[in-house]
């Protein structure tokens, strides 16, 4: 067994005893911004990486508001005004639709890897 | 004799459904933008996976001949899309009739089926038509609480249009929007006691949710800005000759919460004619929305 094995049996064993999901790490930590404008994202496809950061960023002057809702993951937002940003991150890879109760033609897919 | 109708329309819909296959389709309540709520007294237009629960309370004047009379009535309907355009609901109900002095009356209400089909929908304008067939079968109910043992058939005619549409000089009309239904209840025996009936209702609603998200931010809190303040209507009159039946109509004023899957409407009716009574009753509804969730669970999410 090799040195670098036997300390990663050793974080692990520690991590277990401690309640820490060791190998549950995020793993990307970018920042991807979208822009919703004129009651449309203003992209309709994103792919990031799972651990990274989408923010919603409302340059609309009506509120907004964004939701997924599949069977591994959920998330509903509170109402988003103008000039407001909202904050998601997926724990999980995975295709996800984003979309919002307020304007149910708004739909972005989330492609996590 | 019961109608051969809507046997026949329901081995259709299934035939259908087995050719078309199920599919999961997201907003059956929507067009554009528009967000409908489910209204508590007129009809949607809408072919949907849904459930609805809704108790009325309505009091009966006296007359030379009887009492006042309390009546309470509670009624259920599930409906499943067959297809994405075509769907099939089930309704039932139970009713209290509570004549002041006397004993009690209750029991069910005739079984009631419906077949939708939704043949018209532009998202541009915000609008889309529907017609379907009610089947009450009658005798199916209780006769103490007067269900009637003619079953009807109801050919009927449905329709929404939000208002998204106007120009931006009249912006803050853009969140109204109506919806109707317009029917021919026609009987399994018909009879100057029982005629065929023109049955029409509608709404006229003010979305202030929709006024938040597509006209102008103004603000309101959450709770607020969740409401439909709304105002119905329904009417039924004699398509046919008729000994007593006469024409009967109710306005209700109301308010509809709308949450993410569900709306709860609250009502007032208030007769506007002399056989509708002459006391204010009222309704609420609880309406929820379950598009998607059976085929989630059956065959997994799609992207």
């Amino acid at each position: 067994m090799t040195a670098t094995r036997r300390h990663r049996q050793i974080l692990v064993i520690i991590g277990t005893l401690l309640g820490i999901p060791v190998g549950a790490v995020a793993v990307g930590s970018e920042i991807h911004q979208v822009v919703q404008a004129e009651r449309k994202f203003q992209t309709t496809a994103i792919t990031i990486a799972r651990g990274d950061l989408l923010r919603f960023a409302n340059h609309d002057p009506y509120v907004h508001q964004i939701y997924v809702d599949t069977r591994n993951f959920a998330f509903e937002s509170d109402l988003q005004p103008p000039n407001e940003l909202v904050e998601l991150r997926f724990p999980t890879a995975g295709v996800y639709q984003v979309m919002c109760h307020i304007h149910p033609t708004m739909r972005l897919t989330v492609t996590v890897q | 004799m019961a109608t051969p109708l809507f046997p026949a329309c329901a081995a259709l819909a299934a035939l259908l459904s087995l050719v078309l296959g199920t599919t999961a389709m997201a907003g059956p309540y929507v067009a554009g933008n528009r967000s409908f709520p489910a209204t508590p007294t007129t009809e949607d237009p809408f072919v949907a996976d849904e459930f609805a629960l809704s108790a009325k309370r309505t009091r009966e004047a006296s007359t030379p001949s009887s009492p006042t009379v309390r009546d309470t009535e509670i009624e259920a309907e599930i409906g499943k899309r067959l297809t994405q355009n075509l769907g099939l609901s089930f309704e039932g109900g139970y009713e209290i009739e509570d004549p002041v002095g006397r004993t009690n009356s209750y029991g069910f209400e005739n079984f009631k089926a419906t077949l939708k089909y939704q043949f018209f929908k532009n998202e541009a304008h915000e609008s889309l038509a529907t017609f379907g067939v009610k089947r009450e079968f009658g005798g199916t109910g209780a006769a103490r609480v007067d269900a009637d043992t003619v079953g009807t058939t109801t050919p009927t005619f449905y329709f929404g249009k939000g208002f998204g549409d106007l120009g931006d000089r009249i912006a803050y009309l853009k969140p109204f929007a109506v919806t109707g239904v317009l029917g021919y209840q026609v009987a399994d025996r018909r009879s100057t006691a029982r005629p065929d009936l023109i049955i029409a209702g509608g709404s006229i609603q003010y979305s202030l949710r929709y006024l938040e998200g597509n006209v102008r931010y103004l603000g309101l809190p959450e709770f607020i800005e969740r409401l439909t303040p709304l105002v119905e209507f329904s009417y039924s009159t004699p398509g046919t000759r008729s000994s007593g039946t006469t024409t009967t109509g109710v306005i209700a004023p109301g308010v509809i919460y709308s949450g993410n899957y569900f709306d709860i409407g609250l009502e007032a009716l208030i007769p506007a004619t002399r056989s509708a009574g002459t006391n204010v009753g009222f309704i609420a509804n609880f309406h929820w929305r379950f598009d998607g969730i059976l085929e989630s669970v059956f065959f997994g999410d799609e992207p």
